[in-house]
């Protein structure tokens, strides 16, 4: 008898710390804030996948897209915070986006950061038979003809918007931002030559750079990208800023704790994954880690570093 | 060349990629042809399952899918009255007097006809001229495109309906929605009443399968009553109308001219199959020595929407081939199967998988050929159930609209778009005012603001550069003479219905 019950008790110590791994509910949906089927979307399934791998969990991705990304993050905040719903978010629909327009979500009191998984790369690119081969050539064309440079934003108040509002500001510099409806139009108009630049992402200009289309000629994200590694970076420019944008992985408020480490280790582990890295190469997205907890005060930062130039750009609510 | 087609063609005619092609006809002509479903959420669902399949595979199933789908909407807006996909809003427009007529059947044969010559010109245009179409696409700027669209605009005023007054309605209705949402430049909300789904405006998809289909059966409940127990009035008996080599002959420069335009509108981003089905049926309106026979029957306007929204596909691949830019969401989406293989679209795509691409070209090709098999058994099935009485049928396509408005944004608040806009488009039509006109409205009138804004963001308020490029100022030029020939033709027309009245 006393054998049984220590075998017993041998069991019981024995499976605790499995079922303190085990993550509940074994089933969870994955709102994601973008339409389905585009690159980001495919990237995010590839890492939930993965992360749902490590878990022994299923992750089931939705695509609840709209208004900037806002419409998701609503739906995501008001979903049950038993662990059993998680959502992917981008940066401006939380740092953003609620200082210019009534969102009925608030970013800090509604929802928990489990993880940053993957910044955005940005760069300033021009045509390729543009005559600036540099950024001080672009620089110093601007100074000379204020206003005559045209440059095509992928919608205002997007951090493609407001980095190139505030490279304006920094360096003296005045030109004409013109706003498209997507990166897509944007490039279009770049191609055929009615605007002078853009600000866009660089995954999705790739193929171009590589044939000479367009030409990069600075890197507004932090670091340099592999397919142009000669393309210096803001900050090497001497700029104190630079243009940062995540997608991060969040829960709604409430969420036990330890089920938060639980996500924030599978999806750590599955950002640092080489099949991951390898699938979404492919994609010319290139995941990175940072914890729930530090980018939560990086979106603090964010928040109160745009803060003021919204206000002079007359983007605030209230304005 | 021939050696590279060669190439290609080993490449793409495997076993499994014709059963790819076939599958994807099938599942995209299926779900166009179901009121409230297509092709585009098929290729959503399946896009995730592709990343375990071979590139060309996968792309001809979704290529297919999604040519399926665009075909497969005139079925039920022949038939029914209820435009299977938004693309064939138009087709509907004579589609559904000719089946009232007994004529179905033809006017059935006649959109498939249309729609493989049309695919076929814009895919020979892809495989031959993607170059020189892509730079010509690309020296559409802001100003050169708000020129076209208001050309557009002025060409598809009359759309649907007799009375100039009742159209204006219907446009000016069709503006005012389209102004929901946020300022295209300046993200700041207009009309939303601080509705947060109201940011992005109203959803097309649920609208339209509202305005469209939704309503359409209300309408046929309400004048139908216990009058007569089939949709659509459908005339008793088997329809055994054919379409006859005569018909054919009298539409070949009407399916030309709009395959000609559906392949332009298809390589212009932006641009998509739903305007490019308008302008071609408008366009054959227009030239038309008899216009007033259009909307009441006329087999020519079913002919000519088919040809130009079939011709979006193939050309749309034009820039995503030669630029990398998707032209339309469908390409988006197929895009992303493409690079998760590997295989970026862009400039690069020619030269580093020259094979790859022709290959692809070659299976859009046999995707033309083979839809007449997939069709026409469709057909058959449409007809049939046709004959099945309302009471069986209408509940089951309320629901698929249901269905169809909520899976975009997974969202019951377009399911409530979708009621809405059922109730307005049964209003209009109880009032004879277009909901086709209100439909093209309020997709071109977005793009006029947003490229008329563009245009003078770039000029700085300079308003010369409306006519500054050749471009521009040739449809200036073009919409102040349309302008005059619809006022001319106006006039012609009321003075000689004055002048039969007054001989009477």
């Amino acid at each position: 008898m006393t054998r049984l019950i220590s075998a017993l008790a041998a069991c019981i110590l024995a499976a605790t710390p499995v079922a303190a791994q085990d993550y509940t509910p074994d089933e969870v949906k994955l709102i994601v804030n973008f339409g389905a089927g585009g690159t980001t979307d495919t990237a995010a399934r590839i890492i939930a996948q993965n992360a749902a791998e490590r878990l022994g969990i299923e992750i089931a991705a939705m695509n609840k897209p709209g208004a900037g990304g806002t419409l998701g993050i609503a739906e995501l905040s008001k979903s049950k915070n038993d662990g059993s719903v998680i959502g992917t978010v981008n940066m401006p629909a939380i740092a953003i986006i609620p200082q210019m327009r009534s969102v009925p979500y608030n970013p800090k009191e509604d929802l928990v950061q489990i993880a940053a998984v993957m910044p955005y790369e940005y760069a300033i690119f021009v045509r390729g038979d543009s005559p600036w081969q540099t950024w001080e050539d672009l620089v110093a064309a601007a100074k000379d003809k204020p206003g005559s440079i045209t440059y095509g934003q992928v919608g205002t108040g997007t951090t493609n918007h407001l980095v190139m509002s505030r490279i304006a500001e920094d360096l003296g510099i005045d030109w004409t931002d013109v706003p498209f409806q997507s990166g897509v139009e944007a490039t279009s108009a770049l191609l055929g030559g009615h605007v002078d630049l853009i600000n866009n992402t660089i995954a999705s200009l790739v193929s171009s750079l590589e044939s000479g289309d367009v030409r990069a000629i600075l890197i507004t994200s932090e670091e340099r990208f592999s397919t142009t590694p000669d393309v210096p970076t803001m900050s090497e420019k001497g700029f104190a800023f630079s243009q940062i944008s995540w997608m991060s992985i969040a829960a709604p408020a409430g969420i036990a704790d330890d089920k938060r480490s639980l996500l924030e280790a599978a999806f750590r582990d599955a950002v640092a994954d080489p099949k991951v890295l390898e699938a979404t190469g492919k994609l010319d997205l290139h995941p990175r880690f940072m914890s729930g907890a530090d980018y939560e005060t990086l979106l603090g930062n964010m928040e109160t570093e745009w803060s003021p130039i919204l206000d002079e750009m007359g983007l605030k609510s209230g304005n | 060349m021939f050696e590279l087609l060669a190439d290609a063609a080993s490449l793409a005619f495997t076993i499994e990629n014709v059963i790819g092609v076939l599958i994807g006809l099938m599942l995209g002509a299926t779900l166009g042809a179901i009121p409230g479903l297509n092709g585009t959420m098929a290729i959503a669902l399946i896009v995730p399952l592709t990343y375990f399949w071979q590139p060309l595979f996968s792309i001809a199933l979704l290529m297919g899918c999604w040519k399926g789908s665009i075909y497969g909407g005139s079925i039920t807006a022949i038939l029914l009255n209820t435009p299977g996909t938004p693309e064939a809003a138009a087709t509907a427009i004579d589609g559904f007097p000719l089946q009232q007529k007994g004529q179905g059947r033809k006017a059935l044969h006649m959109a498939l006809f249309a729609s493989v010559v049309g695919a076929i010109i814009s895919d020979v245009l892809l495989l031959g001229a993607s170059g020189p179409i892509s730079t010509l696409a690309l020296k559409f700027g802001p100003a050169e495109l708000a020129m076209l669209i208001l050309f557009s605009l002025v060409l598809v005023a009359g759309t649907g309906g007799e009375s100039h007054l009742k159209g204006l309605i219907s446009t000016m209705l069709g503006i005012l929605i389209a102004v929901v949402g946020l300022d295209p430049m300046t993200a700041q909300r207009r009309m939303t009443f601080d509705i947060l789904e109201l940011d992005g405006g109203f959803d097309l998809l649920a609208m339209l399968i509202g305005l469209l289909v939704l309503s359409e059966i209300i309408n046929q409940i309400w004048e139908g009553g216990a009058r007569d127990d089939y949709a659509g009035d459908a005339p008793k008996g088997l329809d055994r109308s054919r379409l006859t080599f005569a018909e054919i002959k009298d539409s070949a420069g009407v399916i030309f001219r709009s395959s000609m335009i559906g392949s332009f509108c298809g390589a212009l981003p932006g641009v998509g199959a739903i305007t490019a089905a308008f302008l071609g049926y408008d366009q054959a309106r227009m030239s038309s020595p008899t216009p007033e026979k259009f909307g009441k029957g006329e087999l020519r306007g079913v002919a000519a929407p088919e040809a130009a929204n079939n011709a979006v596909c193939g050309s749309a691949l034009i820039p995503l081939v030669t630029l990398g830019i998707p032209g339309s969401l469908s390409v988006a989406v197929i895009m992303g199967a493409f690079m998760v293989h590997g295989v970026s679209p862009g400039p690069m795509l020619m030269i580093e998988h020259r094979e790859l691409v022709y290959a692809l070209f070659l299976l859009l090709l046999l995707s033309d050929i083979l839809l007449p098999l997939v069709a026409l058994p469709l057909v058959a099935v449409g007809q049939r159930l046709v004959a099945i009485p309302k009471k069986y049928l209408f509940p089951v396509i309320v629901v698929l609209c249901g269905t169809g408005a909520y899976s975009t944004h997974q969202s019951l608040f377009d399911v409530k778009v979708m009621v809405g806009f059922a109730i307005l488009g049964f209003v209009m039509k109880r009032f004879q005012l277009s909901p086709a006109a209100l439909l093209i409205a309020f997709i071109l009138a977005p793009m006029a603001e947003i490229y008329i804004r563009q245009a003078l963001r770039i000029s700085r308020g300079e308003l010369s550069v409306f006519v500054a490029s050749p471009l521009a100022g040739g449809f200036a030029l073009a919409t102040v003479a349309l302008f005059g020939w619809s006022y001319y033709r106006g006039r012609r027309a009321s003075r000689q219905s004055a002048h039969a009245r007054s001989a009477e």
